[in-house]
């Protein structure tokens, strides 16, 4: 279960129950949401390295460790992970809809 | 197919377009040694099998897969050394880029194997390079390898000279450089090297950071004790002490719970008579 706060979802200051506030440093890599959350969308349920593989941009596959923080944090991507004994598996957070662009 | 959409993502960098030779690119590289590997293969074949799972769980079973064959960062793992690059890619700050995501592979890397009991020791050097179906060959595979025998010392990756001008480079892109990735990502040692600060990306996550904090902490108390009469071993622990508890007190400065207990890291001393 997700350790943030879904009333803080949108809010812009994520929270976890336990009152962590959503780490500032991670705000950069808020402006790759349009190019990476689609990738996960594609993809999902994807681990690190199926997303990573997905990603032709250098620059944004290198930042891809740090974006997935950050879009965890605001509920755009959740973790699925099926054991403790596997790679991290990724997929749509609660918030998703809201920043995927939509077909008419 | 050579070119195509399916060719794998090592022969698209590593070999000509024409001919299909091997050919040496400029990288990012990584080069850590585990420590204590060694000793792990010797003894009950119940340990050394456990030692195994142990291995394989941190390598390839935690946050990510490092020897997926089609990663964009390929990599090489063989007795007691691993190896990780990252190709510099073809545009402004390419190095920067190759660096810096490579930097955040080698802390979860860190920790993780910390997590399953190995501690490493390495360098993060930039140059060519050439890594493919278990070849791995080039200046900056030697100028790492040098660096992690000769001057990492503790169980810490740090940057060649080259690669640290480079990070510092990307600080310039930045109006605050303290808002960089690199700014929390690296910390500089008393003796003039950087070294991955690998305990940053915690700092990261939704999850509580003092949870891995504690395992963190746990390790190195474990090592510390194990090696207590192996001093030159011993001291490597004392400084990933030093390290752990210099991080905490930066991040969580009034939980003294999570640092290591001073009197597991200190030295001791006896009467002559």
């Amino acid at each position: 279960m997700s350790p943030i706060d879904p009333s803080t979802f949108g809010t812009g200051e994520p929270r976890t129950f336990d009152g962590r506030t959503y780490p500032s440093h991670l705000r950069v890599y808020e402006a790759y949401d349009d190019v990476l959350l689609p990738v996960v969308a594609d993809r999902q349920p994807a681990t690190f390295d199926q997303l990573s593989i997905a990603i032709p941009d250098a620059r944004m596959r290198a930042s891809l460790p740090r974006w997935l923080a950050s879009a965890e944090w605001r509920g755009l991507v959740k973790r699925l992970d099926s054991s403790m004994d596997a790679p991290r598996t990724y997929g749509l957070g609660p918030q998703a809809d809201d920043h995927l662009p939509h077909a008419a | 197919m050579p070119g195509g959409d399916d060719e794998r993502y090592v022969d698209r960098v590593f070999l000509t377009r024409r001919g299909r030779a091997p050919r040496l690119v400029p990288c990012a590289v990584l080069f850590v040694d585990l420590l204590g590997v060694r000793a792990m293969n010797r003894g009950p074949q119940r340990a050394v099998r456990s030692n195994l799972i142990a291995l394989e769980r941190a390598v390839s079973g935690m946050y990510r897969d490092y020897l997926e064959p089609d990663s964009p960062w390929p990599g090489a793992l063989f007795s007691d050394t691993l190896v990780l690059a990252a190709p510099v890619p073809d545009q402004d700050g390419g190095a920067e880029v190759a660096l810096g995501g490579l930097v955040l592979q080698a802390c979860w890397l860190q920790l993780n194997l910390i997590d399953q009991g190995f501690f490493m020791r390495g360098a993060l050097a930039l140059g060519d390079f050439y890594i493919r179906d278990g070849v791995i060959f080039g200046p900056a595979l030697v100028d790492a390898a040098e660096l992690e025998h000769d001057v990492a010392v503790h169980p810490r990756i740090i940057l060649s000279r080259e690669a640290e001008k480079s990070q510092r480079r990307a600080l310039r892109d930045y109006a605050d450089p303290q808002q960089a990735p690199q700014d929390g990502a690296l910390t500089c040692d008393g003796d003039g090297w950087t070294f991955i600060n690998y305990l940053s990306v915690l700092l990261d996550e939704t999850d509580d950071p003092r949870a891995g904090l504690r395992m963190h902490r746990d390790r190195i108390v474990a090592r510390l004790a194990e090696t207590r009469a192996r001093k030159r071993v011993w001291e490597k622990y004392r400084w990933a002490a030093e390290y752990h508890n210099e991080f905490v007190g930066r991040t969580f400065a009034a939980e003294v719970d999570l640092l290591v207990p001073i009197d597991a890291m200190t030295w001791e001393f006896t009467r002559f008579v």
